[in-house]
């Protein structure tokens, strides 16, 4: 059920229907099918993933009350797959999508419409979210997330199997365009196109930074505090017939994807879109690349948790105002009511055009310079590929003993991040006096800590308590492991902050003992195969920033996937199994 | 003390009835009422709003004077067209007596009746310019009494200008209006308020607690024409109020809940009836709202 900007009716329906649930298998791929002579190939695969925005209404996700209803497309939104497939039959389909979050569901029915085609099961599929914010919401494995997200409320069923079918439309067009190929790693700093939105929060943390990573004298401390390395995969796939190589890459970079700003109404999809749509144009233009092909670069999100891009401050439309009603009242009708209103619509579309255009300002330097690295590797034709794959209760007796029984939001969250546009709510408080107020870092954070989930103060405890058992809040968590060639992609449902997977990358090398040495990088991939918010450190946590206050399931998250990536890379991780897992529809 | 004498003009010989019809009126307003909720967004090309309220009252108060001692249903229609930081915007409103008041209860219709009272007809032109909001405009009012003993009758129908300045900055919102009746009591009649405006849930709730005061300034009562309509006895203030509005939205649609409490400083606004007076009084209300907009301010 789709309900225009009112969640409240969602909440009551959420009471209404709380015991229905649905179940999505969890189809896995058969053991790889080795054949004699067999090489690494590759393959690619585009769809357009655009919803029609003028049939039903659209809400786009990510921006929550202030997010508007979708009133046209500016740019389309794709899915771009890579399948990969190396010498043993081992594959994988690595996938990019142009929108704000991915589910689970998603993923398993893509799995499950391909696994029989292709052998490609949810174990060998990597669905990856770029998070722009003006995508379509609706589609969430967790109630809270339909509701609360965008300004259309509800469960957007039509919109998930539309979505189902165009990214099964991508990774059956990769996987059929497989062809002898090549490819190479390559890593390339990015500095000063991103910066820390959470300084204070990241300067908690006891480590200094990044492994191997010295930050260039000349930048501030936001622009030192992020992830700058670009992990770029150059994919070749040899065509006998037309004799040329169709080019395409795959990219791991930590941006959040939401440059455009909250008062967009159109469908777009942001700074991803237009670095990947830059990198093509640019893959187009060079030698013996396939003229009839249209090239792939697929960009998924790196520790983007507490990263942005590099924005101009006057690109960011200030949120709407709680003010006096302004409609016409007549001389005899009630007062108008007071409600939030946007800010000056000439103020609004300024800082909205100097957002797009700083954006694909933006994205052309991004692309001149990867695509400088992309010039020089030397793709080669023997990587080999390994993978691992788990589900991870969230709950329950089979969940890691780090994570906290309840999933609970702080006060931190609802006002959105100060720094990367604030919500309206930023700074509300009941009646305008109780405490606490919904801010970011201080009275957000208990100064004497609380149980589990230690400094995080709750937003209505009781019933955040209720909606969880309603299936508001996401219940399981799908992890990924892959190895290609001598790179690692360690692919989690959340947004991961830059220390919060250095101390993944920590865990797992530890893990891999010896046999680290010959790993030149691990990649850290967000939004992967689900989403269930942010993952911080536990440093970062105790200051109860929008992350901390998003960090749903306590300051020792981050904790339990460094562990459970651990036991993948040793192998120590039990088998996937078939299994069946309850989601919840609203 | 309670005057003896009507505070508004009784003069209408016309029979008495029980209940007072519409008529045209009725059928203009259900027209009106058919063309907004069948209206679509794209006929409009301006930024444009339309929008019905409809509120139950427990009695009908207007600037401090008790116009019907009972449960009132009121409610109107309204549609601006709005161009940068100007609007043009129109309707009407109209009021009908639910419960049959008690003989010598004052009541629009008269004494003891139900049914339609007033019909209301108005036009304005805002400016809003941040932070204020200034609306001029004429409202005709058009009534339905024909009792002998009716609150209003149509020989009160009068036409009055008015200008509304409104604050738009938080927390407190302060409004100004002043009334001029260029038909019947040709003077003028003010009123202010400030407005603090409480959010209760995020998005869905909130809390106003609306102070106002009324003054007459040439609408009191005129010695030398004992047939003029009139809302206060003597000049100066006729009443202190203090409201509590919760007010929710989803969406287009708006409901509101308001408590009204009010000390009454003039002989007029006391009287509640032919005999009773009263210097504090105390009703509630409940109302629903839905607004529209279309175009490019959506």
């Amino acid at each position: 059920m789709r309900l225009r900007a009112s969640p409240l009716v969602t909440a009551v329906l959420l009471a209404a229907c709380a015991r229905r649930s649905t179940f999505a298998p969890s189809p896995l791929s058969p053991p790889p099918q080795r054949e004699a002579g067999a090489r690494f190939r590759a393959g690619f695969g585009v769809a357009n993933i655009t919803p029609d925005v003028q049939d039903r209404p659209i809400g786009l996700g990510g921006y929550g009350p202030d997010g508007r209803r979708a009133r046209g497309v500016r740019d389309s939104l794709y899915a771009r797959a890579v399948v990969l497939e190396d010498s043993l039959g081992e594959r994988i389909a690595l996938v990019t999508v142009d929108l704000p979050t991915m589910a689970i569901r998603v993923h398993r029915l893509v799995a499950e419409a391909v696994v029989a085609e292709t052998g490609i099961g949810a174990d060998r599929l990597l669905i990856a979210a770029t998070h722009t914010h003006a995508g379509p919401g609706g589609i969430s494995d967790a109630a809270y997330y339909n509701a609360f997200s965008s300004a259309v409320s509800g469960y957007d069923t039509l919109l998930l199997h539309f979505l189902v079918s165009r990214i099964t439309e991508a990774v059956r067009a990769a996987y059929g365009d497989l062809a002898a190929g090549r490819a190479a790693w390559g890593v390339v700093p990015l500095w000063g196109v991103t910066r820390n939105r959470s300084l204070e929060a990241y300067r908690r943390n006891p480590s200094g930074g990044l492994d191997g990573v010295t930050v260039p004298g000349g930048l501030s401390a936001e622009e030192g505090a992020v992830d700058p390395r670009w992990l770029l995969l150059r994919v070749e796939r040899w065509s006998a017939s037309s004799r040329c190589y169709t080019r395409g890459a795959f990219s791991v970079f930590a941006m959040h994807g939401t440059f455009i700003p909250n008062v967009n109404d159109q469908i777009d999809p942001d700074i991803f879109g237009a670095i990947t749509a830059a990198m093509e144009r640019r893959l187009a233009d060079l030698d013996s690349t396939c003229a009839d092909r249209r090239p792939v670069a697929a960009l998924a999100n790196g520790t983007e948790g507490d990263v942005t891009a590099a924005w101009p401050e006057a690109s960011r439309c200030p949120p709407p105002r709680f003010r006096p009603g302004t409609r016409a009242p007549g001389p005899r009708a009630p007062p108008p009511a007071p409600s939030y209103q946007d800010v000056g619509r000439r103020r609004m579309r300024a800082c909205l055009q100097l957002a797009r255009d700083s954006a694909v300002g933006l994205a052309a330097t991004i692309a001149d310079r990867v695509m400088a690295l992309y010039g020089t590797l030397q793709p080669r034709d023997d990587l080999t590929i390994g993978r691992s794959f788990r589900v991870v209760p969230l709950r329950g007796g089979l969940a890691p003993p780090e994570l906290c029984d309840e999933p609970l939001i702080g006060v931190a969250q609802p006002g959105g991040s100060t720094e990367d546009g604030p919500s309206r709510l930023l700074g509300w408080r009941f009646l305008r006096v109780l405490w606490p107020p919904l801010v970011e870092g201080g009275a957000s954070a208990r100064a004497r800590l609380a149980g589990c989930h230690g400094a995080k103060q709750a937003v209505i405890k009781p019933l955040q308590w209720i909606l969880a058992r309603m299936g508001g809040a996401p219940e399981i968590a799908q992890l990924s492991l892959v190895r290609i060639g001598d790179v690692w992609l360690a692919a989690l449902p959340a947004e991961i902050t830059t220390l919060a997977g250095e101390g993944m990358r920590d865990s797992i090398r530890a893990a891999l003992g010896s046999r680290a040495a010959a790993v030149r990088h691990i990649g850290i991939v967000s939004l992967t195969n689900g989403y269930m918010q942010y993952v911080t450190t536990a440093a970062e946590y105790g200051a109860q920033h929008y992350e901390g206050g998003s960090n749903l399931y306590g300051p020792r998250t981050a904790d339990a996937f460094a562990r459970l990536l651990a036991d993948m890379a040793r192998g120590a991780s039990p088998p996937p199994t078939r299994d069946s897992i309850r989601l919840w529809p609203w | 003390m309670i005057p003896t004498a009507l505070p508004a003009s009784a003069s209408s010989p016309g029979v008495p009835r029980d209940r007072v019809r519409p008529g045209r009126r009725g059928f203009a307003v259900a027209a009106a009422l058919c063309c907004l909720v069948t209206a679509r967004p794209h006929s409009v090309s301006a930024q444009a709003a339309i929008g019905v309220d409809l509120d139950w009252n427990g009695n009908y108060v207007w600037r401090g004077l008790v116009r019907s001692n009972g449960q009132v249903l009121q409610g109107g229609l309204f549609a601006q067209v709005g161009l940068g930081a100007v609007s043009l915007s129109g309707g009407s409103w109209t009021s009908l007596q639910l419960s049959s008041a008690e003989p010598g209860d004052w009541n629009d219709g008269g004494a003891g009746r139900l049914g339609w009272t007033e019909l209301d007809w108005w036009g304005e032109v805002g400016v809003v310019t941040e932070p204020l909001d200034l609306r001029l405009g004429l409202v005709h009012y058009d009534y339905g009494g024909r009792d002998a003993v009716a609150r209003r009758t149509t020989n009160d129908d009068t036409q009055e200008l008015y200008a509304r300045l409104t604050g738009s900055r938080l927390p407190l919102t302060p409004s100004a209006v002043a009334w001029w009746d260029v038909t019947r009591a040709k003077g003028g009649f003010v009123e202010g308020s400030l407005t603090a405006p409480l959010p209760l849930v995020p998005m869905f709730a909130n809390l106003d607690v609306i102070a106002t005061a009324g003054a007459s300034l040439g609408q009191e009562r005129d010695p030398a024409d004992a047939s003029e309509t009139f809302v206060a006895e003597r000049r100066g203030v006729t009443y202190v109020g203090l409201a509590l509005a919760a007010n929710l939205a989803s969406g287009p649609v708006t409901a509101r809940m308001t408590l009204h409490a009010q000390l009454n400083l003039d002989d007029a606004t006391r009287r509640v009836s032919i005999t009773r007076s009263s210097r504090r009084l105390v009703w509630m209300g409940i109302g629903l709202g839905y607004a529209r907009r279309m175009g490019r301010g959506r």
